[in-house]
């Protein structure tokens, strides 16, 4: 298997999101999310750049030269042209993250760090039709908000406190290639 | 509620056993932010089910504002009627903010201003 063909399969999960907002999901969609900050703050603490939390490129800060195809970033700069205005910003960047991350997360100097994946929370989330907004430090969700916080409060969670099982078995569907079950 | 309505309730930040600590509005505790329409979603109205218990079947803001004063009398109460009231316009992703203008008529009939209030309360008017 080689990294073009993972990125072509990162492509295409994400050219396969409708970008329909569910909120029927919505539980998911926040927990999901709180997992993604965490991941994040494991990943910024490791790569000491909490100053970029919540929402920074991991690839680019281990591999900065392996970044992922340009066509296929072209192929999802242009789907994301084809999108409803509210799946802009920072939903559009994280994807692009992932695409770059996917390229490089087999490399013995990302897998070295053994920290779980950064970016398949967000992706999961927005699978399910999960769209946040942020504002004023919150992020935004149909039934209600939370404080972004600091990286600290998210670090601190040990994995008893933190354990969300249904989130964990949907990650786990991923990890084992079950992509059709969410 | 007779004085208007806050951002977001004081009473509705809790700790929610499955949400964690944030401000989760309920039907009896919501602010301005939490009942404004979402004008990205498909139906701008269909969070309220969520928050205040309200079905958005047949809630549509129609694209002129003409049945605006029909949606405020649903409510039956004071509502800032435009999320450009309730949200900033600084926001990495947009909320849909922005887009629709009060019309002078909406304010007039019902919508309430802290700044007024401010005055009426401190007779401020004239204090900068």
């Amino acid at each position: 298997m080689t990294a073009k063909t993972i990125t072509d399969t990162a492509l295409e999960r994400i050219l396969a999101i409708k970008w329909e907002p569910d909120d029927s999901r919505v539980n998911s969609h926040i927990a999901l999310l709180r997992e993604y900050l965490r991941r994040a703050a494991l990943w910024a603490k490791a790569l000491d750049c909490t100053d970029e939390w919540p929402f920074f490129d991991v690839a680019a800060h281990i591999c900065p030269l392996e970044v992922a195809d340009e066509t296929k970033v072209k192929v999802l700069k242009t789907h994301f042209t084809q999108t409803p205005f509210y799946v802009a910003g920072m939903i559009e960047k994280t994807c692009e993250w992932f695409l770059h991350w996917d390229r490089v997360k087999n490399l013995p100097k990302v897998s070295d760090f053994t920290l779980p994946e950064p970016y398949e929370p967000l992706i999961i989330m927005y699978e399910r039709g999960g769209i946040f907004s942020m504002e004023h430090g919150f992020f935004d969700f149909a039934v209600g908000s939370f404080p972004r916080g600091k990286w600290q409060q998210y670090d601190e969670k040990i994995a008893g406190d933190w354990v969300n099982p249904q989130i964990e078995a949907l990650l786990s569907d991923i990890k084992s290639g079950c992509i059709g079950m969410i | 509620m007779a004085d208007g309505l806050p951002y977001r309730s004081p009473k509705a930040w809790i700790e929610h056993p499955m949400y964690g600590f944030g401000n989760w509005p309920t039907p009896e505790n919501f602010g301005a932010h939490d009942i404004a329409p979402h004008t990205s979603r498909p139906n701008p109205f269909s969070h309220w089910v969520n928050i205040i218990g309200k079905s958005a079947e047949g809630l549509m803001l129609a694209d002129n504002l003409s049945n605006l004063d029909e949606l405020l009398e649903m409510r039956s109460c004071t509502i800032v009627s435009n999320r450009q009231d309730a949200c900033s316009t600084k926001t990495l992703l947009s909320c849909g903010t922005g887009i629709l203008p009060v019309p002078k008529r909406l304010i007039e009939n019902g919508a309430r201003s802290q700044l007024k209030l401010l005055e009426k309360k401190y007779d401020c008017k004239n204090n900068y």
